[in-house]
């Protein structure tokens, strides 16, 4: 007999044809319905359902110099864009990349005007798009690093923040004398967001900061505030446009660390050369990204975030696999031609860096892209 | 869009008023447009695989009637097709195979051929030759569903040679009884029959069987999500880089994956049958609590019970079944089972895991034999407490898993070798014990989500073994039943693991 009760033939009785069966399942199913929708557009811990004033509030700040304390879900693509509005100055040494890149400090850069404007599951689109923005500043910048992940090279549909820049990614695509037609200017974001109101993910990670709120533990959505401090038990987004994690993260423990790592050797185990593929396609496009940054005399350099030792490891000894092998040989021979300088690389001996730098499989720590930039500062650039 | 995915409720109820809102004779294109719809969602670089052997199934079907019909006029209900028909099937059945074969076994049979030729030390050209034909055809990926739809139509093809008056005129019908959406992505393999008969006769709406299947939904996606996707992640830690493990979570990893692989079948099975009831159609029952079984005998009459049927049906019984002396049975047994595991996976794992299943049952048979031999003469024989065979059997087909889950037979062999190395010391205090939970990334809310998920399954197939859950429901107050409805929805939405793991038996 399956796991399920038999009904009696009363609990739907007066349903009568197929039409009744739906309307009373239907009428059935309007509380979760209600509930979801309630918990899910009350808490809303990503600001789906709010307009742009909180990514407006953040931009603001950055533009003050105040380091921001605190933000929750939000998208960092509008954040770039409000900012570049307000800065007096552009920035002379600024950084682009993924959540990988995000380590990069102003230190690097030594007194230029620094600033990294790196957003999280970056594409190459994001980099055309956010370079576009500080492109137009007058005067563009001086260098602009460039942190490639092995993803960039590859279209993909997966990674979809990019779209709210869209129509700055556009503009980058006509400066290169691109077709624009096909671009990603998404008619349906709109209506995407407001079905997270059904989203079951989304209502987990509600309900979840509902509990802690009503239990006293944390507030349900984050309030960010400006602050001093660099360090804190909440993430906080310095002025340079770095980040500094959270307690829980910087404190992680090297065994906790080696666990994540190898725990993303084993999710990617078969995937990880899909991801790294390399489309001609999109090596024309970066390519293209590359020669409009040069020819608006920007210095390109190329930045390479390398992995964690353990799971670079894990793919050389179960996939005899170099990860990011064949987008590194690319780039790299790519940025000889024309004599840009890369530094980092996917393999962590190479790019010097060892376990304690890292926070999990693939994100250094500061002290990571330190050992790495060195090389920079060594070379006077 | 896969079964637990949002977007398939919304395809669910569109494609449910769609169907009983046109005419009778309208039905059967829209749920055959539904089954081709929900397989393109997944990509169309398939779909010509599904339609060829549709369509080559169908005309062999036609053919081997009307070659039957002219030959064996008397000879219709035999339990095996009459020996006029052998070839023709054969040859139906071959091409039917064709595309299973090709896209499944090629690499597997090179690169066999080619470590066979290489340790042998012969024809080394050959070898290599063979080796790149197999590392190319692991280029091809498996597309989606082909073992259960080929099985399906191989069935079909079988009994209508067996029985030439069972051919399907109806293309359309036909191809909707190979593709019927609920089953198209891994079953139930239903006898094509079965389906055949209910798509002709039409289904009239009945509001309880769809209440049934609304509810056998629910739990399947319970099932699913709430149970075999929150052990999911526990056990691929471990099996993705066993060396870097030794004791408990080899342990737990072992028995996680017996009780992940179940609920995630099962789940599916529920959500495959619960759909179809919805649509007037009853699927066959694939699982019957396996893992109360107290024989492998049994376990077999309640685990995937689609495909052990079919093995059955269409292989064992032709072979001789146990019509034979012991040694040709035990032959047939292991043949089974060798094949049944190949069915599963290309790979030596699962034929070694089919070759477990083979010696246990002919070890059963044995021991079966020789107790009533024992019995015979003595009369009393002490026996086991039955829930004691029930965790036996449960353990020595938990220890056969390892050899399914294993990326190789070194790898299953390893953790069998160190499952008990160090144990003592994991458990020797809750630091310790927390700290190797902790390596299989277990935190405290899986933990409790899944100890109270099991418990409570666990609570209710007891009650389901002794006949009790029906009356139990029964007795109850339309309020409580209610409530254990939005208990059971409400689990899911909050503890369900959304988005992480497709269906472990897509892959076959």
């Amino acid at each position: 007999m399956p796991l399920y009760r038999k009904p009696k033939r009363d609990t739907s009785e007066g349903v009568d044809g197929p039409f009744g069966f739906l309307g009373w399942v239907l009428v059935r199913a309007l509380p979760v319905v209600l509930a979801v929708s309630i918990v899910t557009v009350g808490v809303d811990p990503a600001n789906l359902f709010r307009g742009p004033t909180y990514e407006r509030g953040i931009a603001t700040l950055l533009a003050e110099g105040a380091n921001v304390a605190a933000i929750g879900n939000h998208d960092d693509r509008l954040v770039q864009r409000y900012l570049t509005a307000e800065l007096e100055q552009s920035p002379q040494v600024l950084v682009l990349g993924s959540s990988r890149a995000m380590q990069i400090r102003s230190d690097v850069a030594g007194d230029r005007r620094f600033f990294n404007a790196s957003v999280s599951e970056a594409a190459l689109e994001d980099l055309e798009a956010i370079a576009e923005l500080y492109l137009e500043s007058d005067p563009p910048p001086e260098v602009v690093v460039l942190g490639v992940d092995l993803w960039d090279l590859k279209r993909t549909d997966a990674l979809t923040a990019w779209k709210t820049l869209s129509a700055e990614r556009d503009l980058m695509l006509a400066r290169a004398g691109r077709d624009t037609s096909s671009s990603g200017t998404d008619r349906w974001e709109r209506w995407r967001r407001y079905a997270q109101a059904l989203s079951p993910s989304y209502f987990q990670e509600s309900s979840r900061r509902l509990i802690r709120s009503l239990t006293g533990i944390a507030p349900a959505r984050s309030v960010y505030y400006a602050t001093d401090e660099t360090e804190s038990d909440v993430p906080v987004k310095l002025a340079d446009g770095s980040l500094v994690y959270d307690q829980a993260m910087r404190l992680r423990s090297p065994e906790e660390t080696d666990r994540m790592a190898l725990e993303y050797g084993v999710k990617w185990r078969d995937k990880i050369d899909e991801v790294g593929r390399l489309e001609p396609d999109r090596q024309a496009e970066f390519e293209d990204l590359v020669d409009q940054l040069r020819a608006s005399e920007t210095t390109v350099v190329i930045y390479l975030g390398p992995y964690h030792p353990t799971t670079y490891s894990y793919f050389l000894r179960e996939r005899d696999l170099r990860i990011g092998g064949e987008v590194e040989d690319y780039l790299r021979s790519m940025a000889a031609a024309r004599n840009i300088q890369v530094l980092g690389s996917y393999d962590p001996e190479r790019a010097g860096v060892a376990a304690e730098d890292f926070f999990d499989a693939l994100h250094v720590r500061e002290s990571g892209a330190n050992k790495i930039f060195a090389e920079w500062e060594e070379s006077g650039s | 869009m896969t079964f637990t995915s949002p977007s398939f409720l919304l395809f669910l109820f569109a494609s449910f008023a769609l169907y009983w809102a046109l005419p009778m004779r309208w039905r059967w294109p829209v749920l055959l447009g539904a089954g081709y719809l929900l397989y393109l969602s997944t990509g169309p670089a398939y779909f010509p695989v599904l339609v060829f052997v549709t369509l080559t199934t169908y005309a062999s079907g036609r053919i081997l009637a009307a070659h039957g019909r002219a030959r064996t006029a008397d000879a219709s209900g035999l339990p095996e097709a009459p020996a006029a028909m052998r070839w023709p099937l054969a040859l139906a059945l071959t091409v039917g195979l064709a595309p299973l074969a090709l896209f499944k076994y090629t690499g597997f049979v090179t690169g066999s051929l080619a470590s066979a030729a290489h340790w042998l030390g012969v024809a080394p050209s050959a070898a290599a030759g063979l080796a790149s034909l197999g590392e190319r055809s692991h280029t091809l990926l498996l597309p989606l569903g082909i073992s259960f739809y080929t099985f399906k139509a191989l069935s079909y093809l079988i009994e209508v040679a067996r029985d030439p008056a069972r051919v399907e005129r109806h293309l359309g019908r036909y191809a909707l009884s190979i593709s019927f959406f609920p089953q198209i992505f891994a079953g139930p393999i239903e006898r094509p029959h079965a389906l055949l008969a209910q798509i002709e006769q039409g289904r009239q709406f009945d509001r309880v069987r769809a209440s049934e299947g609304l509810n056998q939904l629910a739990v399947g996606l319970f099932k699913k999500l709430v149970i075999a996707d929150r052990l999911a992640p526990l056990v691929n830690q471990v099996y993705g880089d066993l060396n870097a493990h030794t004791g408990l979570p080899l342990l737990l990893a072992l028995f996680g994956f017996s009780l992940q692989i179940y609920f995630d079948f099962a789940g599916y099975s529920d959500i495959a049958n619960g759909t179809a009831r919805l649509f007037g159609f009853d699927g066959m029952e694939n699982f019957r609590r396996p893992y109360f079984a107290r024989s492998f005998r049994e376990f077999w009459h309640r685990w995937h019970i689609s495909l052990s049927t079919w093995f059955r049906d269409y292989l064992y019984f032709p072979l001789g079944g146990n019509r034979v002396g012991p040694s040709r049975h035990a032959i047939n047994v292991l043949a089974t089972f060798v094949i049944s595991g190949l069915w599963h996976g290309a790979a030596w794992t699962f034929a070694f895991w089919g070759a477990m299943h083979g010696g246990f049952l002919i070890g059963e048979m044995y021991l079966s034999r020789a107790t009533d031999r024992v019995r015979a003469r003595r009369r009393t024989l002490p026996s086991l407490p039955r829930p004691v065979w029930s965790v036996l059997v449960f353990t020595l087909t938990s220890v056969a898993w390892v050899f399914f889950r294993a990326p190789t037979l070194d790898d299953a062999f390893f953790l069998l070798g160190h499952v008990a190395t160090g144990i003592a010391g994991q458990l020797s205090s809750l630091d310790a014990l927390a700290g190797t939970l902790s390596t299989m990334g277990l935190t405290a809310k899986s933990g409790l989500v899944l100890g109270v998920s099991l418990t409570g399954v666990l609570i209710a197939e007891i009650m389901q073994e002794r006949g009790q859950w029906g009356s139990f429901w029964s007795a109850r107050p339309g309020w409580q039943r209610a409530a254990a409805m939005y208990a059971l929805v409400g689990s899911i939405l909050l503890v369900g693991a959304f988005g992480q793991n497709s269906f472990l038996y897509f892959q076959f």
